[in-house]
């Protein structure tokens, strides 16, 4: 007993640290919100007071809601379809997607907005260059310059991120169910419409409001197109505040944007925690599982392939095509007959005499965040979908707030946090405090992602379990990990890719000893380098691609994991047949079908 | 079997590498001598030995490469191995965050923050960097003093003009700060970054009414855009986007055969540029003796090669060639101490920044 005690309180001593990690942020926000300017000493509301009095705050928020909105509108309808295709149908170089996918993540969200402006800008862009609407006197025929083009960007970057949420539980949906309906003579259509989306709303709603989140607190094409567009939203605010370059910043104003951010992410909470309430509606990961075949596109099979190559096209092609021409030419430039005399591979031979000690640095932080991250997540998602205290509801909707804390901000909190424990850790001006900052900050998307497929197994496997004398925290190892693996290598994956671009925690922790790739990147094109800031990035798409390729071949996920599962499951579920001499699952999914329909 | 030569050809490149070192070291120190370096240099000499004459420069970013120059150059001048390690970031946020770290007793790890005068005030008011009169400490000239405790590095080009010549030819390019907002062919085509302290530099020499009506025409009648950061404007004006940039240079994109120059504005304003030495430096004496050399014509001449930057003073220069024939005016550091707190909040609301 005394064992078994011992054994649970390791995952709840292990999330109550990652609840310490997400708290920082949160406080920290909530205290500069009710600071003066950068002295978190003196206490004012006046923030509160000059937001609140800005005329222009109810037309901000509104493009702000737009922009999130609009981002995850078009996140999903390319993300949802993506992963289903990937987990659920026999679409063909599903390893190229999923490696292209990967990829994505690591291509900085700059150069995708450079790479639109370049097309797309009403003075030089080369579409409107070919048509013949640039020039003094010209009328452009496109102009980058509006909300909708931020919408759409940011949702085609947003994709990979989604699909590595979502598709853990796309993959550990039980095809028992889409079987039992089509037997039933139920269309494909209806059977989509009523079952698979139903089963699948959890996961999807979660990464929506998630993704929402993100995307309002997004700046890269904020910055780059709505900026110069003069579009206010609440991140160009947030920008304004805490990016002085002549007196100190502004983090009390900044504080209070990043407030309302948290009142608008509360109001999507609000929906998650009433589905979570009724998350056992969609377990579907019961004892009894059955392997199903992949289902055949037949003469749709390259419509699938078209759609998914329209992504790979816009998000993927444009800026990796981009970041190869810059690599190539002596300064940014577009392409013309100028350009293209003066292409050099120069650039790829400096940038490998530069990335030593800063790739070096970025993997220690990069694996040392992964290992903090997944230990958190795993144990966070543990207390909130399986330990049936309202304590782990709480811990939820705080994580899930999480991400909202505006980056600067939450550096600004983990430095102070460095700062307060430098007697006793020395970290601060580490790799390590980036580790703890960036596995806190990413927390919220881990946790979502094994949420997702947490949420799946029925408690039915924990109490089998539990009948069968296996203590918790046996069934936490034995049960619950084997069956989220898959959520937690795509959670791994995106911990590693967002550290390894990650800029903010680097830039504003650097001392000049550990320099990251990112702050490496920083400089290069500070100084102009940007040809060499280029090669620079695509080495790190190379060798965090092969980590990733590595990483998968030797986990399985999505080959061998999946068996594991299905042995997990069987096994438990013996176990508890034996033990309870019953047998009540044979129709179970003939019996949901029913009930959803 | 295989026997070592001892004529092998690693053998032949480590006897001509030490030979040259010594001949090296021999010159340098031949320099060194010739140089007549102040009393207060040669005891830093002495002082940066114990430090192992390695030096932690923030302010400026500079890529391996670029700081491998620095500290080839430094080595050369003092005739003693220097290790420089330079890099960049956020100064404003880096200056707030080291009165934090300061007040908790962390160290900053940085010897020389090298800065303008904006910045420097924010370490100056937290008492963070060291009172130190470096025109007197090293013989220089008044002109050298930046403040109480700042010694002027280079002439910064935040009030400066840039254009692209593919779009503008030369004799059109704009010739006073009013010209910008006077030719409606511009419209749209400026480029602003995002920081009102351009427009504060340039009011030293315009005034303040006149700054203001520049800014209001920029925004209103030629729809400047604004851009997130310096490098941005620079960039975007290479690429075309732009015809015209403000507050930033053409140097670094010339040199790379950008289609870019200088817009011959008179009166050319300067934004003075300067080193401070942190409280807490572990390589006092080392960061005391790289703010000497770039001070020395040696100094500018590597500041200008590696980063393009220099005093207007300094012969040869891109800001020399520019300053010729018109009035150059170098922003006093008190005026950016005193004035920016008031003038700030109105520049910021006309670009409509918060």
């Amino acid at each position: 007993m005394h064992l078994r005690l011992s054994g649970i309180w390791v995952i709840y001593v292990v999330a109550a640290t990652a609840l310490v990690g997400v708290i920082v942020s949160i406080a920290g926000n909530i205290l500069a919100s009710v600071s003066l300017g950068a002295d978190f000493g003196t206490f004012t509301v006046l923030n509160y007071a000059k937001l609140v009095a800005d005329k222009e705050l109810l037309a901000v928020l509104g493009r702000t809601f737009i922009q999130g909105a609009g981002s995850v509108v078009v996140m999903l309808a390319f993300s949802v379809p993506i992963a289903w295709l990937i987990a659920r149908t026999d679409l063909p170089w599903k390893s190229v997607v999923l490696a292209l996918l990967t990829a994505k993540l690591a291509i900085p969200g700059f150069i995708t907005a450079m790479a639109y402006v370049w097309l797309f800008n009403p003075t030089s862009g080369i579409v409107n260059r070919l048509l013949g609407a640039t020039g003094f006197d010209a009328t452009p025929i496109f102009n980058i310059y509006g909300l909708h083009w931020i919408c759409m960007l940011q949702g085609l970057v947003l994709v990979p991120a989604c699909v590595f949420m979502i598709l853990p539980a796309f993959s550990n949906m039980d095809a028992t169910l889409e079987e039992a309906a089509w037997v039933s003579g139920v269309s494909r259509t209806r059977t989509a419409r009523r079952i698979i989306l139903p089963l699948l709303a959890p996961a999807v709603i979660a990464a929506m409001l998630f993704f929402f989140g993100v995307a309002i607190e997004s700046f890269d094409f904020v910055g780059l197109i709505g900026m110069p567009a003069r579009i206010e939203v609440l991140s160009l605010w947030i920008y304004d505040a805490t990016h002085s370059v002549t007196s100190e910043p502004n983090y009390g104003f900044a504080g209070a944007v990043g407030m309302v951010m948290f009142g608008m992410s509360c109001i999507a909470i609000m929906f998650y925690v009433r589905f979570l309430r009724e998350a056992q509606r969609y377990a579907v990961l019961r004892g009894k599982a059955r392997h199903s075949e992949p289902m055949r596109l037949g003469r749709w099979r390259w419509v699938a392939v078209a759609f998914v190559g329209i992504w790979v096209l816009l998000a993927f092609a444009l800026p990796i095509v981009t970041l190869i021409w810059v690599s190539l030419v002596p300064f940014l430039q577009p392409p013309s007959a100028r350009a293209f005399n003066n292409i050099s591979i120069d650039s790829y031979g400096l940038a490998l005499g530069y990335l030593g000690a800063p790739l070096a640095n970025t993997l220690i932080a990069m694996s040392g965040a992964v290992v903090l991250a997944l230990a958190w997540s795993a144990t966070v998602s543990w207390v909130v979908t399986r330990s049936r205290s309202r304590f782990g509801r709480w811990v939820d909707v705080i994580v899930f707030l999480s991400p909202t804390v505006p980056s600067m901000v939450a550096a600004v909190a983990f430095q102070m946090l460095g700062i307060s424990v430098q007697q006793w850790l020395p970290i601060y001006g580490s790799v390590w405090l980036i580790v703890i900052a960036m596995s806190a900050r990413t927390l919220a998307f881990c946790t979502r992602t094994v949420n997702g497929a947490a949420l799946q197994i029925h408690h039915e496997l924990d109490e089998a379990a539990y009948a069968s004398g296996v203590s918790p925290f046996v069934a936490f190892r034995r049960i619950f990990l084997p069956i989220v693996a898959p959520a937690l290598f795509y959670a791994a994956m995106m911990v590693g890719m967002l550290t390894a671009r990650e800029l903010t925690l680097p830039l504003m922790m650097n001392t000049g000893h550990s320099p990251l790739i990112s702050t490496l990147i920083f400089d290069l094109q500070t100084n102009g380098s940007f040809g060499i800031a280029a090669a620079v990035s695509l080495y790190m798409i190379f060798v965090l691609l092969a980590l990733v390729l590595v990483a998968r071949r030797l986990s399985g996920v999505g080959e061998r994991s999946a068996v594991n599962v299905r042995s997990v499951r069987g096994t438990a579920f013996s176990k508890w047949r034996r033990q309870l001499g019953r047998d009540h699952a044979s129709s179970q999914s003939t019996q949901a079908v029913k009930e959803a329909l | 079997m295989h026997e070592r030569n001892p004529l092998s050809k690693a053998g032949i490149v480590a006897a001509l590498s030490m030979a040259a070192l010594l001949g090296l070291s021999g010159a340098t120190s031949a320099q060194t001598a010739t140089k007549k370096l102040p009393p207060a240099v040669s005891t830093l000499l002495s002082e940066a030995k114990a430090e192992g004459y390695t030096a932690n420069i923030y302010g400026q970013s500079a890529n391996p490469s670029q700081a491998a120059e620095f500290s080839k150059r430094i080595s050369e001048f003092y005739g003693v191995p220097i290790t420089l390690t330079m890099f960049g970031g956020l100064h404003a946020q880096k200056a707030s965050e080291l009165s934090q770290v300061t007040k908790a007793g962390a160290k900053s790890g940085i010897d020389i923050f090298w800065t303008s005068s904006s910045i420097a005030g924010v370490l100056e008011r937290g008492s963070l960097v060291v009172p130190l009169d470096w025109a007197k400490a090293f013989d220089f000239d008044d002109s050298a003093r930046l403040g109480k405790t700042g010694l002027h590095s280079h002439d910064g080009t935040q009030a400066t003009v840039i254009y692209n010549t593919d779009l503008i030819k030369a004799e059109e390019a704009p010739k006073t700060y009013a010209e910008i907002v006077s030719n409606p062919k511009w419209k749209g085509r400026i480029a602003v970054p995002r920081a009102p302290n351009v427009f504060i530099y340039i009011s030293y020499a315009l005034g303040d009414e006149a700054t203001r009506t520049l800014l209001k025409d920029l925004m209103a009648k030629q729809e400047a855009k604004i851009l997130p950061t310096y490098p941005d404007v620079r960039n975007r004006v290479g690429s075309g986007e732009f015809a015209i940039g403000i507050g930033v240079d053409a140097t670094e994109l010339k040199r790379r055969g950008a289609p870019v120059e200088f817009a011959p504005i008179d009166p050319v304003v300067l934004a003075p540029w300067g080193f401070w030495l942190m409280k807490d430096a572990k390589s006092p004496a080392t960061g005391q003796l790289f703010a000497y050399w770039i001070r020395t014509p040696e100094g500018q001449k590597a500041l200008f090669d590696i980063l393009g930057l220099s005093l207007a003073s300094s012969a040869d220069t891109d800001l020399a060639k520019l300053a010729v024939g018109k009035k150059a005016i170098s922003v006093p550091h008190d005026f950016m101490i005193d004035i920016l707190p008031e003038r700030l909040p109105v520049y910021s609301g006309l670009m409509g920044i918060r």
